[in-house]
């Protein structure tokens, strides 16, 4: 009698310890994504300032952008593409973490104005961060 | 003589124990994950806020260029031109607490910047609370 007694109260404390195990696990893993997504939001905010304000230095010239990022003008749209590792260091296609794009926008530009599409995204992901930016055309 | 040993009864204190001690770890780690969550996503909201500002501000300055004389309002920001000075000064908004203020001088098709700044709009309030003890 008092062995079984053990025996259901030891099935009765394993299955509530896998219940809240599971629920925990559960909680453990919400908390790790959203970790990842915070630290993809910041990594991307310090990116797109970057492209944002070497854009800005440059004055809108889309050659001397990509060079000063460390980028190249491809594609279809020529758009100034840099890559960037998980340590937010400029590198190979392959190897992004990271994608910097920049395209013109010629519905807001002017004569005395650039203005360029910043965005970031990841590379097998949606897009983090967007947003135009202006610069002043120097002639 | 008395037995000792694991009765029955040992189990589920140390069955509540472990599960406390996960579920508060559990819910430390999600308060932090969320706090960190809605940090990132100010900081984002805060920086994109600031380049719409600094967009408009560029596209204003882009306007006072081409028009001949100075107008009251360029896409609903007021202006305020100085003509004594040949200034022109605006504010952008950022948020609902920030704003960007731009003052730059206008010359013949240029400009050039003099003031460029990120400017606090909310009210100050001080607060007068002591959460000390007073003494009675």
């Amino acid at each position: 009698m008092k062995s079984a007694l053990f025996l259901m109260e030891q099935l009765i404390a394993i299955f509530t310890f896998t219940l809240c195990a599971a629920v925990c696990i559960k909680i453990f893993t919400a908390s790790y994504t959203l970790s990842g997504n915070s630290r993809d939001i910041n990594n991307a905010i310090f990116i797109a300032e970057c492209g944002a304000e070497g854009y800005k230095a440059v004055n809108g010239n889309f050659e001397k952008a990509a060079l000063i990022l460390s980028g190249n003008i491809e594609g279809a749209d020529n758009a100034i593409y840099v890559y960037y590792n998980a340590s937010l260091q400029t590198c190979k296609m392959d190897e992004a973490v990271y994608i910097l794009k920049i395209t013109r926008d010629f519905s807001q530009a002017s004569a005395s104005l650039q203005v360029g599409n910043i965005s970031v995204q990841k590379t097998r992901g949606d897009e983090i961060i967007t947003f135009s930016v202006a610069a002043r055309r120097k002639t | 003589m008395k037995k000792h040993g694991n009765g029955i009864g040992s189990t589920p204190i140390l069955l509540i124990f472990t599960v406390l001690c996960l579920a508060i770890f559990a819910v430390l780690s999600l308060t932090t994950a969320l706090a960190d969550k809605a940090m990132a996503d100010a900081a984002a909201c805060s920086v994109k806020g600031y380049y719409e500002a600094d967009t408009l501000a560029e596209c204003i300055l882009s306007e006072i260029l081409k028009e001949d004389k100075i107008p009251d309002a360029i896409m609903g920001i007021n202006i305020t031109a100085n003509a004594e000075s040949g200034t022109v000064a605006f504010i952008c908004p950022i948020s609902e607490k920030k704003c960007l203020y731009v003052e730059a001088a206008v010359y013949e098709g240029d400009y050039n910047i003099l003031k460029w700044r990120t400017q606090d709009v909310g009210e100050w309030e001080t607060d007068k609370g002591m959460p000390v003890w007073p003494g009675d």
